[in-house]
């Protein structure tokens, strides 16, 4: 840790501010004294103190009174409460209220020593486990993905081994686990990396329209096709094509699909004349793609075809031990895109973030994490920056919409529906299209015609 | 907290809790000064020996008000 601890002392007492800061100052500390709570109140935001000695009686605000401010804002700051007239009464609810101790004047300075310097040691330790963790972490990441867990830690290797050989991957795994970033490794850590990596959701594409998306058209083909178009598999000749959804492929996509790779030929619609392409194809899905094929709604063939590898992404909540990790990365994300100073979470607000269900996975957290950032205030995310940014009670939601819908045109009346449904049905697309009455792939469109990111 | 209160008669505003308060603090930051220079001046130090007497009466004083506080 490069700069000294601050040691925040509010005392009426100017002798006193004198005498703390004459003894803490030799004992390696920086501080800064004020002898009106109201005031160090006041700009307790831009004092990021590690330490505050705060005393009990004072004529503006009671000690207590600034030491729940602290906890509030600086939650990661150890707070010691000093008096002249002891009292059990002050010294229980300081000590509910977090207060690291309770000293009673003449200030005994062998103890106050022994607080400050576990408090530095605290300090210290945690500094140092922040930038050994940052180093670790690197080290275990796989192109940015972060996956300290021994299933994780598999399935890089996994990638690692199949990325400069395979022509085909599959990578399943629930919504939200970060399907796409294990596609993205595989073409970073292959032969192919200086190429392209197109995507494609294959739940968004109009049905009519996939083949021309997929493999081009000629001018003429059918009614609209006024200009040469080229298809995702030319355009991503030499290169990787990621078909996100696959599940939703219709079928008779399906069966151009297995030709193309079958053969490594498109044919653009409308033209006869088949083109040589080289693309390396990994297809992600949701479905369980095997039992969709056995119960004929996926090709067999096609399934097959692109479970050359299968990588499978675990769930959040089955590797719950990378979250602290997770929020750790998120967090320094967030706070730089917000340039916020926020810094962590405290340890009441990681566990809660431990324990919750996470059924939208990596990126449910990540736009917990996103909201707590943008709306936070202090150093450290608290248990109730949190709290308020993770996914409220059914009842409440459900509310919500209709309180603030009234008076506004259908259109907004329409995203906020959509918007409250796919919050009951935690992000799952397919339950919240079926609750709407819309097939997935209308769905899919509306979102983005409101703009709504999932 | 500005001056402490110059009254002739202490002993009547004894049961002052402001004045006490006030009081308490002004000798405990004359013992914190004590305690200090006990720790920085040697041991054979000549004036190691008025610190130390500074600190007994200062410590009584401070002992008599607790007292005091006590009875009233």
């Amino acid at each position: 840790m490069l700069r000294k601890p601050l040691l925040l002392a509010i005392d009426d007492e100017p002798g006193m501010l004198a005498l703390i800061q004459r003894f803490a100052g030799p004992a390696g500390f920086d501080v800064v004294t004020n002898g009106s709570a109201k005031d160090a109140m006041a700009r307790l935001a831009e004092l990021p103190a590690d330490v505050a000695l705060v005393d009990l009686r004072m004529p503006d605000i009671g000690g207590l009174d600034v030491l729940r401010a602290i906890r509030e804002t600086h939650p990661q700051c150890q707070v010691i409460l000093m008096t002249a007239h002891a009292a059990v009464d002050s010294a229980i609810e300081a000590v509910k209220l977090g207060a690291l101790d309770y000293l009673s004047k003449p200030l005994d300075f062998d103890r106050l020593k022994d607080l400050l310097s576990s408090a530095r040691e605290d300090i210290e330790r945690r500094a140092a486990l922040l930038s050994a963790e940052n180093e670790t972490a690197h080290r275990l990441e796989l192109c940015g993905l972060i996956g300290r867990s021994t299933v994780m830690q598999e399935l890089f290797g996994l990638v690692r081994r199949i990325a400069p050989h395979a022509r085909a991957a599959l990578v399943t795994g629930e919504t939200g686990t970060g399907k796409e970033g294990i596609a993205r490794a595989i073409h970073q850590l292959g032969p192919r990396r200086q190429r392209r990596f197109l995507t494609i959701n294959c739940s968004a594409v109009v049905e009519t329209l996939f083949e021309s998306e997929l493999f081009g058209h000629v001018r003429g083909a059918f009614t609209g096709a006024t200009e040469h178009k080229t298809g995702l598999f030319e355009a991503a000749d030499g290169g990787t094509l990621f078909l996100d959804e696959i599940g939703e492929l219709p079928a008779a996509v399906q069966a151009k699909l297995l030709r193309v790779l079958e053969s490594g030929e498109v044919q653009r619609v409308g033209s006869l004349q088949a083109k040589k392409v080289d693309v390396r194809v990994v297809a992600a899905t949701n479905r369980a793609l095997r039992e969709e094929a056995e119960a004929g709604r996926f090709r067999s063939d096609l399934y097959f075809r692109l479970n050359v590898v299968e990588l499978h992404v675990p769930p959040l909540r089955e590797r719950r031990e990378d979250i602290p990790y997770l929020v750790a990365a998120f967090v320094r994300e967030f706070a730089a895109k917000f340039q916020k100073p926020v810094e962590g979470v405290s340890l009441t607000a990681e566990r809660l973030l431990m324990m919750a269900d996470w059924p939208g996975n990596v990126r449910e957290l990540k736009n917990v994490l996103e909201r707590a950032c943008m709306l936070a205030e202090g150093r450290c995310l608290t248990e109730r920056d949190v709290e308020r940014c993770l996914p409220a009670a059914p009842a409440r939601a459900a509310s919500a919409p209709s309180a603030s819908s009234s008076g506004t045109d259908l259109r907004s009346l329409e995203r906020e529906h959509i918007l409250k449904v796919l919050h009951e049905e935690r992000g799952n697309k397919r339950a919240a299209a079926a609750k709407l009455g819309l097939s997935r792939r209308t769905l899919y469109r509306r979102l983005e015609r409101h703009d709504i990111t999932t | 907290m500005s001056e402490p209160p110059r009254d002739p008669a202490p002993c009547g505003r004894l049961g002052d809790t402001e004045f006490e308060h006030t009081l308490r603090n002004q000798i405990a930051i004359v013992i914190g000064y004590c305690d200090l220079l006990l720790q920085e001046i040697r041991q054979d130090d000549p004036l190691r020996r008025d610190v130390v007497e500074m600190h007994k009466a200062a410590s009584t004083a401070i002992a008599m008000l607790r007292d005091q506080g006590e009875s009233v």
